[in-house]
């Protein structure tokens, strides 16, 4: 059977009264299409803005991603002046942020000769590192910089680096920061969701 | 030819006789000999961290404060850990990295860098009480009369050292330098003589000074003479650079030890023993840089090695220099 949705659309406007049986059965076919057909269209309707929706989502969870790193140096272990704003600030991180969002990097110092791998160096700066955090109290993991990834960017102190979704590049801060700019971080903190 | 030769030599024995004096080119008299006694912690070994200051009492036994764990530890005369304290915090007992510390009869007394005050505790490390100190020490000496000689941080280096009693009350002052040295730059080690007065070595100048116990100065002797240390711009800042001498020590003939700086050919591990007039009398090298050196009442010497986690005692022989 050849179907013309548009004719039948047409002719059931029209005729408001069907007059045989055939005529009935067309009527419901056609009702029955174009029920079909809006169905469809609203399906597809509707998943359209779910995507669009669900992008949208995700454009709103990258813009409240925020990442953390917290580069330090290992003299920096003999200069408890140059922790404490460190530690200072790392108390005044909210625990959530801290304990998932927040990343610290030791950068070991440049020995004359001697590699951070040769075992007497590492476990001292291991064991440093353990008794460090411990007394500290830091709740975010510290891992070693030995490929010396970090070591230009630490060469002036401590740093921090926020990997943030507002942002459209990293941003490095040093230590103390102003009063103004660690309101402003904190501002922000309170809205990234942590997953 | 026989006459430029001894015009040579001529010139030779001049450039010797005019050359500038000063301590450390006198003729070593007396030749060191070190034996390890004791040996504390190591890097297998989780009993010290980063140790910075030590006292020893009578009895040899060692007190020792740890900078990154901020605790205080007691060990016997063999080395046996005898008791821990502190934590890291602002309450009594409790400690912000502990620097320095200083034994006056049964009262230790230590030294904190991020807080004023000096806490005061007893041989079992009990705690006892805080001196309140209305400035920041870098460092303290425990002195005759129940006094404490430290020495206060200012920015514009003012070159004094000042004597606290057990209140905290400045009873005295020593002035050792009368020109504004700028920041930090005024730093000095010093150490307490059997007499109650003061050997000083400045770390970042050249020089080498003796006090009385009224606070005159008997002598001052350069340290490495010619020699200049380097200073460092930091924003703007002139601040210093190489170190004449980390530490002074004396022992219990009033022979003064100074711990080597940056200009000596082993930084941090060569040792140059003065007499009591400053004549230098020997040299020796640790085997292991240190950041200080402390001589006990029985003349051991005790010094840091593998960074802080180590702490080593040495029995010092003074034997008579060959072929002098």
């Amino acid at each position: 059977m050849r179907f013309d949705f548009y004719r039948c659309e047409r002719k059931a406007s029209l005729e408001s009264v069907p007059r045989t049986a055939a005529q009935i059965n067309r009527l419901r076919i056609c009702l029955a299409a174009a029920a079909l057909g809006l169905c469809l269209f609203a399906s597809n309707l509707s998943g359209r803005e779910g995507r669009d929706a669900q992008a949208e989502n995700l454009e709103n969870e990258d813009s409240s991603r925020l990442a953390m790193i917290v580069l330090f140096r290992e003299s920096d272990f003999f200069c408890p002046f140059c922790l404490e704003p460190l530690l200072r600030f790392c108390r005044m991180l909210p625990f959530e942020f801290a304990a998932r969002g927040t990343w610290g990097l030791l950068v070991p110092d440049r020995r004359g000769g001697e590699s951070v791998r040769s075992d007497p160096a590492w476990k001292l700066l291991t064991r440093r590192l353990r008794v460090f955090r411990e007394t500290n109290r830091l709740d975010f993991p510290v891992l070693i910089d030995r490929e010396g990834l970090f070591a230009g960017s630490v060469e002036e102190g401590i740093r921090i680096i926020l990997l943030d979704g507002e942002e459209s590049a990293p941003v490095k801060l040093s230590l103390p920061l102003p009063l103004l700019r660690i309101q402003r971080l904190l501002d922000r903190l309170s809205r990234v969701q942590m997953d | 030819m026989r006459k430029r030769r001894l015009a040579l030599w001529m010139f030779g024995v001049i450039v010797l006789l005019v050359r500038p004096g000063s301590a450390f080119e006198e003729k070593a008299r007396v030749r060191v000999v070190l034996e390890e006694e004791l040996s504390i912690g190591g890097l297998d070994e989780d009993v010290l961290c980063m140790w910075a200051g030590i006292a020893v009492d009578e009895s040899g036994r060692i007190f020792v404060s740890d900078m990154m764990e901020h605790t205080l530890k007691a060990f016997d005369s063999s080395g046996r850990l005898l008791k821990t304290v502190g934590r890291r915090g602002q309450g009594p007992g409790e400690f912000n990295h502990p620097l320095a510390l200083t034994r006056s009869g049964d009262h230790i007394y230590v030294l904190e860098q991020n807080r004023r005050g000096i806490q005061v505790f007893d041989r079992d490390l009990k705690f006892i009480r805080l001196i309140p100190c209305d400035r920041a020490l870098l460092r303290i000496e425990a002195a005759p009369d129940r006094l404490l000689v430290g020495f206060p941080i200012t920015p514009s280096g003012e070159g004094r050292l000042v004597y606290l009693n057990d209140r905290g009350r400045i009873v005295r002052t020593l002035r050792f330098s009368d020109e504004e040295a700028g920041l930090l730059m005024d730093q000095v080690s010093y150490a307490v003589d059997s007499c109650g007065g003061l050997v000083l070595a400045h770390n970042y100048r050249d020089r080498i000074e003796r006090f009385s116990a009224r606070g005159e100065r008997i002598w001052s002797h350069f340290l490495k003479k010619g020699a200049k240390s380097r200073t460092r711009t930091i924003q703007g800042m002139q601040v210093p650079g190489d170190l004449y001498s980390r530490c002074v020590a004396v022992d219990s003939d009033d022979r003064i030890f100074i711990l080597s700086g940056d200009l000596s050919p082993n930084p941090a591990r060569d040792v140059f023993v003065l007499s009591s007039s400053g004549e230098r009398i020997a040299t020796f090298t640790l085997p292991d840089s240190t950041h200080l050196i402390h001589i006990d009442n029985r003349d051991f010497l005790y010094s840091r090695a593998d960074s802080g986690v180590t702490l080593k005692k040495y029995r010092m022989r003074m034997v008579k220099a060959e072929g002098k």
